[in-house]
């Protein structure tokens, strides 16, 4: 069973992503900023990290580089990006630091499905 | 069999992403011919390629062994692999399906062994291959591939590295393009200026389109061709008036639908009919048109843009063209607001400054045609005013044509200079007399620098140009007067009035130089044996404001003495105040000579009649040497003697009167002055002298009357001509004295070192400073700041004779301390030889217009204020309503997801989370209505006598429910009722607001306090957190709209509750302290009074911050 880890700085949204997953039997954990997000993926090495973009103090890029420099299992997890936005330049951003998908917010359930399994049997 | 290559479902995205590199039909680069040249060594093969599959052809960035730079897709191998992430490995074309019948397998270059590793993108799309190419079958183990596919990361990793170059230089270029129109914006450019590079902006960013801007034409309903530097100005001339309309082109179409529109192919379009030719003409066969909008998505205008061939341009390309647009109507917007402001501000200046003249605008042309005229002008002309309005007669004609090359020559130098005009010239009236008038205009320009028309004001100075021209004869008259002509100011305390004029004649008898005695007073003609006790009584008569008359010993400027002979008259303003004196002497040195000698032979001829053969002879000398008249008289009153002049000025010959009695001979100078003057001199036997009209002559006479044994000499003089040009020089100093004192503007002169001699009454009505204490200051004393920062630099340099006037805007301090911008004009004045011995000019006060321009200015600032509090609200809400909806949205899903999995619990915990969620966002929205209601002063005040303990215990029982055992709250004070006047519904705002904020940004497990304390007049309420504190930079703009602490992290908040907080207090007249430390805690004080104030007063508005040391 794999483990998604959710880091999304409104708790009703994390909540709810991590119920969806439950429900389709994923194992999940829930940071509600950065700095415990990145916490919570060093000691925990989810499969699937999915983060929110936009965050404050520490926002999804800067969680990103610090997964990504985080040794070779950080360079190698799936990371997902939850964005509002649809600027195409942010994304490029993004995926140049390393980000393997985007997750459009608000949620298409079948569209977070494909991705989530997408990016999960990528690397399994 | 040939089999085409299959398409991939997402292929227009695939073609996206590929055009995204911007790397098709580039020339080739080392950088990639580098990784071909590896790869065919490394497998030994004779060809290897970068391909990349385009819509309709296989493109190849780099190739090795094999020299065509592209292929037809339907025949490419690469097209066949754009699904997978394998290496796609044909070992031997001949014996594959879908290649067997590929003509570049059957025919040259026979490909028979194909290899190509996927160019994969990092958000998944394939653009080609890196692929390796025999003519020769041959098998490919998968190390090999491996090897290949490594390869053909370096060759993505090259063009990932090349885009994000290619988007930096993008993102620069796009923001130094944006800066740069922004700036101009800034910079007040000319419309015209900022659509110009707004187009040229658009036009850099994508290739091969042409850009133009229309812009809407009110009245007519049409768009007019506006900025479009590189479109064809035959096609502009065609498209310009183009209908608004549903059927009309593209542009008109989308200023119609006030939406964008496509055109793909203009010659498919029927919506182009008629206009097919001339695009064709021009190659224009794509249109793609947004609409510029104004205020309220009004439509403004179109832009759009041209394309040489049939295309639909991608989203980024419309972006830019919306961003275009949008950058337009911003500058549309701030044009239009520009342009009605400087109206308003222009009308407002020519009626302030303007009132007492003629107000009037007219074209700038040959013929100058009138377009406005306020009445007054019949007074003036002769003509009313609607004759030039409506045309029947121009303005030119009335002018007398020698002025008409000269005011042309002004106006067109103003226009050149933008700056305003005098110019003075003649007009012939209707009844044919010829009138002189002061025009002062200035011309006014549209956004593109033309002259729109020309402003000004006239003024009838006929009078004043009489004035002047008699002053000037007056003038010369004097100037060339043989006399000694000196003119003072008013002053007689020590050291004595100032000599403020002399003439050439004043210079040749005392040997002084005008320049050396102006400012100084007469008494530097005194000396030793000057006349102390005439001066005593010279002084005397001054203060009584009497004329004098009399005669002294003065001195030259070598030093030697004269006998002057003083006559001084008193100029007197409309108050009847003494300000100037008038003085002509005469030096009578020789006349005292010849009088003396005269009487002493007078009398020896009567004692001596041996001497008197003699005497008569050398009297007659003496007398025909004099040009006075002279007669003598015995006792009885009777004539002894006249000599020639006597004859003449009397009128009576010498033999015909001799021996008549004088009295009976001119009887109507019994009882006159003369008659008085003669029996004083005989009564009290001394000399007299006076000056006065002989009214049956009607003349002036100064006469000298010597009593001596037998009689009375009288000699006398007619002065009429002289006492003539002094009254008339009294008359028009006081005419003009009146016009000085009576004008608005302050006139003022000064010293040559710049120091103010002279200022009229406007001076003490516009600065409130006394004339008295101004005078002899220099006039900077006064001035705080100048216009033009050069503190009057101007004024120095004409002081010192380099510039032939001056003129600036200066703001002068008023005597309460508050400043009044005043034009200061001033002109030299300048002495005989050109030196400059003062200054003379004028201060308008332009105060109101300077005001005008201040409020323009705060309405300018308002207006941002406005946007940025629009734009925070935007920001605000975007995020504050996506959050909740969000929530909702997955919500409601997994609720539906759990119901039908029959997962109780988590359907009712969805449920909930619905609910509170639209609470949320409800409680935005009344938020919101309830900040916009106080915002516009709509927000109901209804205090009633009410009970604050009650509320306060009810409020903080529904916050203890809400909040469970997360935090305590701890009430004191509570205890009995606290009656007040006040508004229930605002002060449960106040309170629930507090207390909220206290709970929402503290840990969990902190304490929250209310204290509630009432006095006599007041209750004081107190909140108190163990929260997060407000950093230091936010508290100031604690209370402002939408503004949030940067500390609040994700907590949800509007930034509107402390701001309807203040509304609320202010309507009770209450006050909000806040005291906070970050990371320690808040503390918020709420006064408020207990009754309801009596008065209507505004409502304090003042807020107190400090920090908690």
């Amino acid at each position: 069973m794999s483990t998604v880890l959710v880091i999304e700085d409104e708790p009703d949204i994390a909540d709810n992503l991590c119920d969806l997953l439950e429900a389709l039997d994923y194992r999940t954990l829930q940071a509600h900023d950065g700095a415990s997000g990145v916490e919570a993926a060093q000691t925990h090495r989810p499969d699937l990290v999915i983060c929110d973009m936009q965050m404050p103090g520490q926002n999804g890029h800067e969680v990103l580089r610090a997964i990504r420099e985080a040794g070779a299992w950080g360079t190698d997890v799936p990371f997902a990006f939850v964005t509002a936005s649809t600027d195409a330049e942010l994304k490029e951003k993004s995926m140049a630091l390393g980000a393997d998908a985007f997750i459009s917010k608000p949620f298409d359930i079948d569209q977070l499905l494909d991705t989530i399994r997408t990016l999960l049997d990528d690397t399994s | 069999m040939e089999t085409l290559p299959p398409e991939p479902s997402h292929e227009s995205r695939r073609q996206e992403a590929l055009h995204r590199y911007r790397i098709l039909d580039t020339p080739p680069e080392e950088s990639f011919d580098r990784i071909t040249r590896l790869a065919a060594q490394l497998f030994d093969v004779p060809v290897a390629l970068v391909s990349l599959v385009d819509k309709e052809r296989q493109w190849h960035k780099s190739c090795y062994g094999f020299d065509t730079r592209e292929i037809e897709r339907e025949v490419s191998f690469c097209a066949h692999n754009l699904l997978g992430d394998e290496v796609m490995v044909v070992e031997d074309a001949m014996h594959d399906a879908r290649f067997a019948d590929n003509p570049i397998v059957t025919a040259e270059p026979s490909i028979r062994f194909y290899a190509g590793a996927p160019l994969r993108t990092p958000d998944g799309y394939t653009l080609g291959s890196l692929c390796i190419i025999d003519v020769e079958p041959r098998s490919f183990d998968a190390q090999e591939q491996a090897q290949l596919r490594d390869l053909a990361a370096m060759v993505t990793d090259e063009l990932e590295l090349r885009r994000e170059v290619y988007s930096r230089k993008k993102v620069e270029t796009i923001q130094s393009g944006q800066n740069r129109i922004l700036e101009q914006m800034i910079g007040r450019a000319p419309l015209s200026e900022v659509l110009d590079a707004t187009v040229q902006f658009v036009e850099r960013m994508i290739p091969d389109a042409r850009a133009a801007i229309m812009l809407l034409d009110r009245e007519t309903k049409t768009l007019r061709a506006s900025a479009a530097p590189h479109l064809p100005q035959s096609f502009l001339d065609a498209a310009d008036g183009t209908a608004i309309g549903p059927d009309v082109g593209t542009c008109g179409r989308t200023a119609f639908q006030n939406d964008e529109v496509l055109t793909h192919d203009i010659l498919d379009d029927p919506h182009w009919e008629g206009a097919h030719d001339i695009a064709r003409e021009h190659g224009l066969r794509a249109c793609w048109s947004a609409p510029i909008r104004g205020e309220e998505d009004a439509v403004l205008g179109t832009f759009a843009l041209y394309f040489p061939a049939p295309y639909t341009p991608s989203e980024t390309e419309r972006r830019f063209v919306r961003q275009g647009a949008r950058m337009a109507g911003i500058a549309i917007e701030r044009t239009h607001a520009r342009q009605s402001l400087r109206t308003s501000e222009e009308r407002f200046r020519s009626l302030v400054s303007n009132l007492p003249g003629l107000v009037y605008r007219c074209t700038y042309d040959e013929d100058w045609t009138t377009l406005y005229m306020s009445h007054g002008y019949d007074e003036i002309a002769g003509y009313p005013a609607d004759v030039f309005e409506q045309g029947k007669r121009s303005f030119k004609e009335i002018v007398v044509p020698d002025d008409l090359p000269m005011i042309r020559d002004v106006v067109r130098a103003a226009v050149n200079a933008r700056s305003h005009y005098e110019v003075e010239f003649r007009i012939r009236a209707r009844d044919g007399t010829i009138r002189w008038i002061q025009d002062v205009a200035r011309p006014c320009f549209d956004d593109d620098g033309r002259v729109k028309w020309l402003d000004g004001v006239m003024f009838d100075i006929t009078e004043r140009k009489q004035t002047e021209e008699r002053l000037r004869l007056l003038e010369t008259a004097v100037n060339d007067a043989t006399e000694s002509v000196l003119m003072t100011d008013g002053e007689l305390d020590p050291p004595g009035p100032r000599i403020v004029y002399a003439n050439p004649g004043f210079e040749e008898m005392t040997g002084y130089q005008v320049e050396e005695v102006i400012g100084k007073t007469p008494r530097l003609l005194q000396g030793p044996d000057t006349d102390e006790a005439l001066m005593a009584e010279l002084r005397e008569l001054l203060e009584a404001g009497e004329p004098f008359l009399g005669e002294t010993i003065n001195y030259r400027k070598d030093g030697s003495p004269f006998v002057n002979e003083w006559s001084i008259s008193p100029v007197r303003n409309e108050h009847d105040e003494v300000t100037h004196y008038v003085a002509v002497q005469r030096d009578i040195t020789e006349r005292k000579e010849a009088e003396a000698e005269l009487v002493r032979y007078a009398e020896e001829l009567q004692r001596t009649t041996d001497a008197l053969e003699e005497a008569k002879a050398r009297t007659d000398r003496i007398l025909a040497s004099i040009t006075d008249a002279f007669f003598t008289l015995n006792h009885e009153w009777e004539f002894t003697f006249l000599n020639e002049q006597a004859e003449h000025l009397l009128e009576h010959a010498a033999d015909a009167i001799e021996g008549a009695n004088i009295w009976t001979t001119f009887p109507e100078a019994r009882g006159t002055v003369f008659q008085k003057q003669y029996e004083r001199a005989v009564a009290d036997d001394e000399a007299v002298q006076f000056e006065a009209l002989y009214p049956a002559h009607s003349r002036w006479y100064r006469v000298h009357a010597y009593p001596f044994e037998d009689g009375l000499s009288v000699f006398f003089s007619d002065v009429t001509e002289k006492k003539r040009a002094e009254q008339a020089l009294r008359e028009s100093e006081e005419k003009y004295r009146t016009v000085v004192e009576n004008v608005k503007d302050v006139v003022f002169r000064t010293d040559a070192e710049g120091r103010l001699t002279f200022l009229n009454p406007a001076w003490k009505e516009t600065t409130g400073h006394a004339i008295e204490a101004a005078l002899g200051q220099p006039i900077g004393a006064f001035i705080r700041d100048t216009d033009d920062a050069t503190d009057g630099a101007e004024y120095d340099a004409m002081l010192a004779g380099e510039k032939d006037f001056c003129r600036y805007e200066a703001q002068f301090e008023g005597a309460d301390g508050a400043p009044r911008w005043m034009e200061v004009f001033a002109r030299p004045m300048r002495g005989g030889n050109g030196t400059v011995v003062g200054t003379s000019g004028t201060l308008h006060d332009v105060s109101k217009w300077r005001e005008a321009e201040e409020q323009m200015r705060k309405a300018l600032s308002k207006e941002r204020e406005l946007g940025r509090l629009k734009s925070r609200f935007v920001s605000m809400a975007s995020h504050e309503l996506r959050t909740p909806l969000a929530t909702i949205q997955s919500s409601a899903e997994l609720a539906d997801l759990f119901m039908k999995r029959g997962v109780e619990e988590k359907t009712t915990k969805h449920l909930k989370r619905i609910q509170d969620n639209v609470d949320r966002m409800a409680t935005l929205l009344e938020d919101v209505l309830i900040f916009g209601r106080a915002e516009s002063g709509r927000l109901p005040f209804e205090p009633i006598s009410m009970d604050l303990a009650g509320l306060a215990s009810e409020l903080i029982d529904d916050i203890r429910q809400g909040i469970g055992a997360a935090h305590t709250v701890e009430a004191s004070g509570l205890d009995g009722e606290i009656p007040l006047e006040a508004d229930p519904q605002l002060l449960r705002l106040v309170l629930t607001n507090l207390l909220s904020n206290a709970v929402k940004y503290s840990r969990e497990g902190s304490t929250v306090r209310f204290e509630v304390a009432s006095a006599d007049e007041h209750v004081h309420i107190v909140v108190r957190d163990e929260g997060i504190g407000i950093p230091e930079e936010d508290q100031d703009r604690l209370f402002e709209p939408f503004h949030r602490a940067e500390n609040v992290g994700s907590a949800s908040g509007t930034g509107l509750g402390l701001a309807i907080l203040k509304e609320a207090t202010d309507l009770h007249h209450g006050t909000v302290q806040v005291n906070s430390v970050e990371g320690k805690g808040s503390t918020f004080h709420i006064t408020l009074p207990r009754t309801r104030p009596d008065d209507e007063s505004e409502p304090t508005r003042e807020v107190h911050m400090s920090n908690e040391a």
